[in-house]
């Protein structure tokens, strides 16, 4: 009898076990001295992540390009703000660990509500409707400052309510494991429901939605169920920043924080199992570390994107696969050969396009030597920059 | 006479002063080979379109097993048994074969997309999906990625993704379009295998293959039913040949 090699959603090939070890590390990372400054970027790495992998199930598997995510992630950190705010929830006795459930329940909520003007049509117009319904969240905040607390938002302490394994998470330590727990358990449900039959389903109303629906699936229906999903995990991601931030504010179910999403998607990659973690800690590190050494760095956060769609659409974990793969088949001798000349001429490019834009930058601010830094000598870096991209297509055309 | 399954009333359908298809009846008998002939633009596909409901007509009743489905949704008029293949391939291209089978199945079996179990968890669709995959002959092809299998494969698996739930009627445009003499010579005993225990209609240009393999063939031409009847009758009857300009309906289409 013939085996059906049945369907698998991401093919990691990083080994189980290795993996499983690395992320048992990273909850873990309070226990090696980590500084509460590492375990807040940390804390903002894990609830990125797990906000990136509700999209994902979007935008990776069903092809959903929504502009409004943030309103599901939003509605959840402010129900989980009121929740933790509530009296009556404190003297039920609701514990701090299952703040995240209030958010995700808000996000079905807010998913069931929205999610059915938004998912009748696919494409364009499913954009277009996103775009509107994160607009008129995001007009909400204003019209309703009761709810959700006018420009300062609504405070709240993560130690307002006890927890069942801890006796309190207003530690940062204790506050991490929980919130990495969290967002592991967040990211497992994402990549699980992409290995089911709806996640089946998903992929296939990417490919031919009309073809569905001749099948007997209403592809709207599936596009609704996958909402329903992503609409709860986002929400579940966002209690977790409001246990992470102590505050809500507009930020959180604003377009940037839609845009964001969808960035961290297409950086780490729309398709692989590692994709949306690997997004979180680009865009935390670029927005907390490489912000303290250049106002630029948004600039450069635009840049990686544009980057990674025209030239790596499998974004970074697509790219870190093909080089394990290489790996594995040339050796480093073929490996430096093959792709010595196109680093170096990538480093060269993006040192003289940092060059460029910092003297720039610096010029126009008016700080130190950039200052009577002359425009030849702009002029001469950007052309410099142009040789080297040059080199770059030269010597990936080489590859291909 | 056995029963019809499928008859057409008086369909019409428009675009603005455009009239596609004027008034369009006959009716498919219950198991029959039934095939769709006429010139180019006579309204062959749009017929197709709307049986299958992504066109809904202006007026006019299209019964399928007595129930009017004129106008009702694709995915509705799938599920009551009535299934089509397209004349560009157009099946899930970034799936492999044996998911675009599977994904056929679930939609005639009713799974409506289930998040408690994995997909490879269910075991009545796969089986009936390699019980299909024999069928067609596309076993070795189970795991390729759709995108990748050439153009005559892909073809079938149109025609076996038509024929996955089981639909008591089938609706084929044009199966062997793009084939070669050969290749087309392997499709004439697929179809009548497909055909047995169930009505197929097929809009086809090879007047060799339908007048092989037709029980009925039905000319359409500017949107009307020209004449339906056994092949020999249409052979026969000067009002088709007028309507290809003169010429045999086989030095036609070549």
């Amino acid at each position: 009898m013939m085996r059906l090699q049945l369907p698998r959603a991401g093919r990691s090939g990083y080994g189980a076990p290795a993996v499983g070890a690395g992320l048992a590390l990273l909850v873990l990372l309070p226990l090696f001295g980590a500084s509460r400054y590492w375990l807040v970027l940390g804390m903002q790495v894990w609830v990125l992540a797990a906000y990136a992998y509700s999209y994902q199930l979007l935008f990776g598997r069903a092809g959903m390009l929504s502009f409004g995510h943030a309103v599901y992630f939003g509605l959840g950190a402010f129900a989980a703000a009121h929740a933790l705010n509530s009296r009556a929830l404190a003297a039920m006795g609701l514990p701090v660990e299952m703040i995240p459930l209030i958010g995700m329940l808000a996000g079905l909520g807010a998913a069931v509500v929205f999610g059915f003007p938004s998912t009748r049509r696919a494409g364009t117009p499913f954009a277009m409707v996103t775009l509107g319904i994160g607009e008129l969240v995001a007009a909400c905040f204003l019209m309703f400052p009761g709810f959700f607390g006018g420009e300062a938002g609504i405070s709240t302490n993560r130690a307002a309510l006890g927890g069942w394994v801890a006796a309190n998470y207003g530690a940062a330590d204790r506050a991490y494991v929980l919130i990495a727990l969290w967002a592991l358990a967040l990211g497992a449900m994402a990549l699980w429901i992409a290995r089911t039959p709806l996640g089946l389903l998903a992929r296939a109303t990417r490919d031919n939605a009309a073809r569905l629906a001749f099948c007997g699936i209403e592809p709207s229906a599936v596009r609704f169920r996958l909402m329903l999903v992503a609409g709860a995990l986002a929400g579940a991601a966002g209690a977790l920043s409001t246990l992470l931030n102590e505050i809500v504010s507009v930020e959180s179910v604003s377009l940037a924080m839609s845009a964001n999403v969808l960035l961290m998607t297409v950086v780490g990659g729309p398709a692989h199992a590692f994709g949306p973690l690997l997004g979180a800690l680009t865009l935390t590190l670029m927005q907390s570390v490489l912000s303290r050494f250049t106002h630029a760095w948004v600039f450069y956060y635009g840049l990686m994107f544009i980057l990674t769609v025209l030239f790596a659409p499998n974004g970074l974990t697509g790219i870190v696969s093909d080089v394990l793969r290489n790996a594995r088949q040339l050796g480093a001798g073929g490996m430096a050969r093959r792709y010595g000349a196109p680093v170096a001429a990538a480093l060269l490019a993006g040192l003289l396009a940092i060059g460029t834009i910092e003297i720039a930058f610096f010029r126009d601010e008016g700080i130190g030597a950039a200052r009577v830094f002359p425009a030849w000598g702009a002029a001469g870096l950007s052309l410099g920059c142009l040789a080297a991209l040059l080199w770059l297509r030269r010597s990936l055309r080489g590859l291909a | 006479m056995s029963a019809s399954i499928l008859s057409l009333e008086g369909v019409r359908l428009s675009f603005g002063h455009a009239d596609i298809i004027r008034g369009a009846s006959f009716s498919i008998r219950e198991g029959e080979i039934h095939a769709l002939i006429g010139p180019n633009g006579a309204g062959k596909s749009t017929l197709f379109h709307l049986i299958s409901g992504r066109l809904a007509p202006v007026s006019g009743h299209i019964r399928f097993r007595g129930r009017d489905i004129a106008g009702a949704r694709p995915s509705l008029i799938a599920r009551l048994g009535l299934s089509r293949s397209f004349q560009q391939t157009s099946a899930f291209p970034s799936l492999t074969v044996a998911e675009n089978l599977a994904i056929a199945v679930m939609g005639a079996t009713g799974e409506r997309g289930s998040i408690l179990r994995t997909s490879a968890a269910m075991p009545a669709v796969w089986a009936r999906v390699e019980a299909l995959l024999g069928k067609i002959g596309l076993a070795r092809f189970a795991d390729r990625i759709v995108a990748n299998l050439a153009y005559s494969e892909q073809r079938i698996l149109e025609i076996g993704l038509a024929c996955a739930g089981d639909p008591a009627l089938i609706l084929l445009d044009e199966p062997t379009a793009g084939m070669s003499r050969a290749e087309t010579e392997e499709m004439v005993p697929v179809l009548r295998a497909i055909a047995r225990g169930r009505t197929l209609v097929l809009v086809e240009h090879d007047m060799e293959v339908v007048f092989r393999i037709a029980d009925t063939v039905t000319v359409l031409v500017h949107g009307e039913v020209l004449v339906s009847g056994p092949p020999e009758a249409i052979r026969s009857d000067p009002r088709v040949r007028q309507a290809y300009l003169g010429q045999s309906p086989e030095a036609a289409h070549g």
